[in-house]
């Protein structure tokens, strides 16, 4: 067996060097399956050939490769992969639902070997992640049983009634997601108040994830109108939660509200009404700001809170369980990149330790057919522009529409209903600004985030928040611009898009433009593009990385390698002339930067420990790297044992947003 | 002498030239990598301004050539002027190399470079090397010229440059494999009246 498993190995390791940029990906998806084998060594090997930067980059060989080989290596390890017993957060056994999770991990698998059949994920439909669908497949993992809450019967009354909110067994109180059928039509901050579509429509949920703006409307079934009914929010050691609920102010379980009331309490009166068969009372739980309340949360997955409804007559008392969920997390990534970057962002793809995080990655790097192009390039070096070559304003729309289908997605996962708003977003480089940029678009403050916008807290990562000087420079040298365009980044101040595009024939910004700026701020020494962010009415919390390079990481500029291969092809440019390690950081006025970016616009003028965290030692991108900087980039994994910028990201995720001095509310 | 000392000194010069030549095509290789490191290592001692509006000393690249091709096998006080003549034939190809704008048209100037660097240096040599003036010869040193230069073309038209993290290492070949491709061509040829002079005179004295 062991024989068998290194030579499937073997044989995507030598696909993974071969097959290219387009079937690589694939083959990490496939080899992100074989890492669940139960042998050690293997899965060390895989790890290291995954991550290494020459896998993604140094073969021209078509994929073609991969329809040979990808039948053959998935069908000798899907068996092994979907009976993987030696990992809790895989085991379907351990699911609520075993078939279930069987079949659904089935379904993934094949799914995406249909894709990286068809060619890779810029296939139709095919433009997702593929551990994350074992993600998926895998939330049905049975909570821990909670201890029931002292002192009270569950659900002694409503055996044999009709079950208006029938869920986990009871029939007495339900929980149902408002979205959108419950939701009023004109205003989307507001419910309907018709007690016959409150009683009969919505979605049945048993969770709500810890955003501040889901909501959840709370049935419960009365024996008669008018019949007042006490609604609590529990602790999950069933003592009624502090009532105190300010408005900002993190609240652990929450707090309960009547139907578009002011309400902010975690004990409610509510009075029965007649619906259409039966009496039924209704209230609406508003998940609490923040998820984790402190360590002891950190590492969860999810936690459970009690509602309790207690009849004021004595009549009954019933009581429910809730999950509390994280919001979805969705990585973005930057210029010229792809989902791909993410691949060595070790918290979120370490399936074993971190499967708490429900993550997605929004990818904006799909091939657009440009026509004409400034500044002008060739058509061979046009046919490789990728649309995160474009502008902000370009990208936005995209990436929005993607944060919201992955909320949709978390909110419909099978076995976990779940109502949720918002989402994370954890964004790199010009991604950041990508993000910031979505807040401005209509479709931004949907239906569905009740009118206060997809995002819960954005975190960037090197985000040239006030652009970089480099922009500037890359668009005045030809020769350096060449190389890059080359090698498919292709740096555009703007660009004519062919149909069918929704921009057919109209000129975009380029990204590069986009980014144009001294880095300072200062007298608004930035892009329009930029400008228009700072304009944007709406806030979001938002948490800055920076990243700094020291002389470990610039000294290389000075060795025989891509730095004195770019000053020889583009001699007399000063751009390329200054890639040396004393003189790169006259780019950036002598201020400290990653490389790339200037620290003061990764941190938007803001200095470490007033909304945002600075990190030495670390390049901009693995792009960076292969300019000649030595590693690591801000990506990259932290070292064994050791807290670094990966590490800082998840203490974010874990952090209120209420605190405002770390999750500064930028536009 | 007889006839069968004639053969074996004749074998023996044979010999002689065959470790010459690998002697020069090594020393070629050598400078060529050589000239690399060197320009490497002097742009940084440039003055500031000077960098930073982009200047830098290309000049040290073809100097190892065009001092081993005097020292080699030009040897003659001409050889002073071949040498600023190979300068100024390098900086030709140079620019030439950079003209083009996308993948096909670099590969397309980067070869063209190639084949004016390498008839550019034989003209230049003539000075000293007369016979090097033979429309065959010049097209032989055009051939290994262009051909030397695909290396260089696989580096900057396919934009290694900025992806590979071995491209030093290719850099110093792609300069060594040029020169000492030229160079051990334009050493054979200026060398071998030379050595037909030596097999000359021992036919002499075999007839004598």
């Amino acid at each position: 067996m062991h024989v068998e498993l290194e030579s499937i190995m073997q044989m995507t390791s030598n696909l993974m060097t071969l097959a290219g940029h387009g079937a690589a990906r694939e083959l990490i998806t496939i080899r992100s399956w074989l890492v669940r084998f139960p042998v050690r060594r293997i899965t060390m090997d895989i790890s290291i050939s995954a991550h290494h930067p020459v896998n993604s980059r140094s073969s021209n060989l078509r994929p073609k490769l991969s329809v040979l080989w990808l039948p053959l290596a998935s069908l000798l390890c899907c068996p092994t992969a979907l009976l993987a017993q030696d990992d809790p957060a895989l085991d379907c056994t351990q699911s609520l639902n075993p078939s279930a999770c069987l079949a659904c991990k089935g379904t993934a698998f094949a799914k995406a070997l249909a894709c990286a059949l068809q060619g890779g994920p810029y296939v139709e439909g095919c433009n997702m992640n593929y551990d994350g669908m074992f993600h998926e497949c895998m939330d049905g993992v049975a909570p821990s049983p909670p201890p029931a809450p002292t002192g009270t019967v569950i659900d002694p009354w409503c055996d044999g009634m009709p079950a208006p909110g029938a869920f986990y067994g009871t029939c007495s109180l339900g929980f149902v997601d408002p979205v959108p059928n419950l939701q009023a039509a004109k205003d989307p901050t507001k419910l309907v108040d018709d007690h016959y579509i409150l009683a009969t429509q919505g979605t049945r949920v048993s969770g709500i994830a810890a955003d501040g703006v889901a909501r959840i409307v709370i049935q419960v079934g009365g024996q008669y109108a008018g019949q007042q009914t006490i609604l609590s929010i529990l602790q999950e050691d069933g003592i009624t939660a502090a009532p105190a609920v300010e408005p900002g102010q993190p609240a652990p379980y929450g707090w309960l509200s009547s139907v578009n009331g002011p309400e902010m309490t975690t004990t409610l009166q509510i009075s029965a009404g007649q619906t259409n068969s039966t009496f039924m009372a209704f209230a609406v739980c508003h998940p609490p700001l923040e998820f984790s309340r402190g360590h002891q949360d950190s590492n969860a997955k999810s936690r459970q809170m009690y509602i309790q409804a207690v009849a004021a007559d004595g009549g009954f008392t019933t009581t429910n369980p809730l999950i509390i969920w994280r919001p979805p997390v969705v990585l973005v990534h930057g210029l010229w990149g792809e989902m791909s970057d993410w691949a060595t962002f070790t918290p979120f793809y370490d399936l074993t330790n971190n499967a708490r995080f429900f993550m997605r990655t929004a990818a904006y790097s799909y091939p657009v057919s440009v026509i004409t192009s400034d500044p002008v390039y060739t058509q061979g070096q046009l046919v490789r522009v990728r649309a995160n070559a474009l502008g902000f304003e370009f990208n936005a729309p995209v990436v929005l529409s993607q944060i919201q289908e992955y909320i949709r997605q978390f909110r419909s996962r099978p076995g976990n209903p779940t109502a949720a708003a918002q989402a994370d977003v954890v964004a790199h480089s010009m991604g950041g600004m990508v993000s910031r940029s979505l807040v401005g678009l209509q479709a931004y403050a949907n239906k569905e985030s009740f009118g206060q916008g997809s995002v819960h807290k954005l975190i960037t990562i090197g985000t040239p928040h006030f652009g970089t000087p480099i922009a500037a420079d890359l668009l005045a040298s030809p020769c350096v611009r060449r190389l890059l365009a080359n090698n498919g980044e292709t740096p555009l101040r703007q660009a004519s898009l062919g149909c069918p595009s929704r921009y057919g024939g109209i000129p975009v910004n380029g990204a590069v433009g986009d980014l144009v700026g001294t880095g300072d701020g200062i007298n608004q020494n930035y892009s329009t593009a930029v400008g228009k962010i700072e304009q944007i009415a709406r806030t979001v919390p938002t948490a800055m990385v920076a990243a700094e390079v020291t002389l470990l990481n610039t000294s290389s500029l000075d060795n025989i390698g891509p730095a004195l291969g770019i000053r020889l092809a583009c001699s007399g440019e000063p751009l390329a002339m200054r890639l040396t390690s004393a003189d790169w950081p006259t780019e950036f006025g002598g201020h400290p930067n990653d490389g790339i970016v200037p620290v003061s616009s990764q941190l938007r003028q803001s200095t470490a420990g007033s909304g945002g965290s600075y990190w030495h030692g670390f390049v901009h991108s693995q792009g960076t790297t292969s300019l000649g900087f030595t590693p690591p980039f801000e990506l990259s994994p932290d070292p064994n044992g050791v807290y670094g910028i990966q590490a800082e990201i998840e203490l974010l995720l874990n952090w209120s947003v209420s605190e405002t001095n770390v999750f500064k509310p930028i536009r | 002498m007889s006839l069968s000392q004639f053969d074996e000194y004749s074998f023996m010069t044979d010999i002689k030239h065959v470790r010459k030549s690998l002697q020069a095509t090594i020393l070629f290789a050598v400078g060529g990598a050589f000239a690399v490191l060197l320009s490497n290592l002097m742009h940084p001692m440039l003055p500031r301004w000077a960098r930073l509006q982009g200047i830098t000393d290309l000049t040290v690249i073809p100097i190892p050539f065009a001092v081993l091709s005097a020292v080699l096998f030009l040897r003659a006080w001409k050889a002073l002027a071949a040498v600023p003549l190979n300068v100024m034939v390098w900086f030709v190809a140079y620019a030439i190399s950079r003209q083009g704008s996308d993948r096909a048209q670099d590969n397309f100037w980067i070869l063209v470079a190639g084949v004016v660097g390498g008839v550019g240096v034989a003209l230049s040599d003539s000075v000293c090397c007369p016979h090097l003036l033979s429309p065959k010869r010049l097209s032989r040193v055009a051939f290994i010229g262009v051909v030397a230069a695909v290396p260089f073309a696989a580096l900057k038209a396919n934009a290694l440059i900025i992806g590979s993290p071995a491209i030093g290492v290719l850099i110093l070949c792609a300069f060594a494999l040029w020169q000492a491709s030229v160079g051990t061509y334009l050493y054979i040829v200026c060398t071998q009246r030379e050595r037909m002079d030596e097999t000359s005179d021992m036919a002499k004295g075999l007839q004598e």
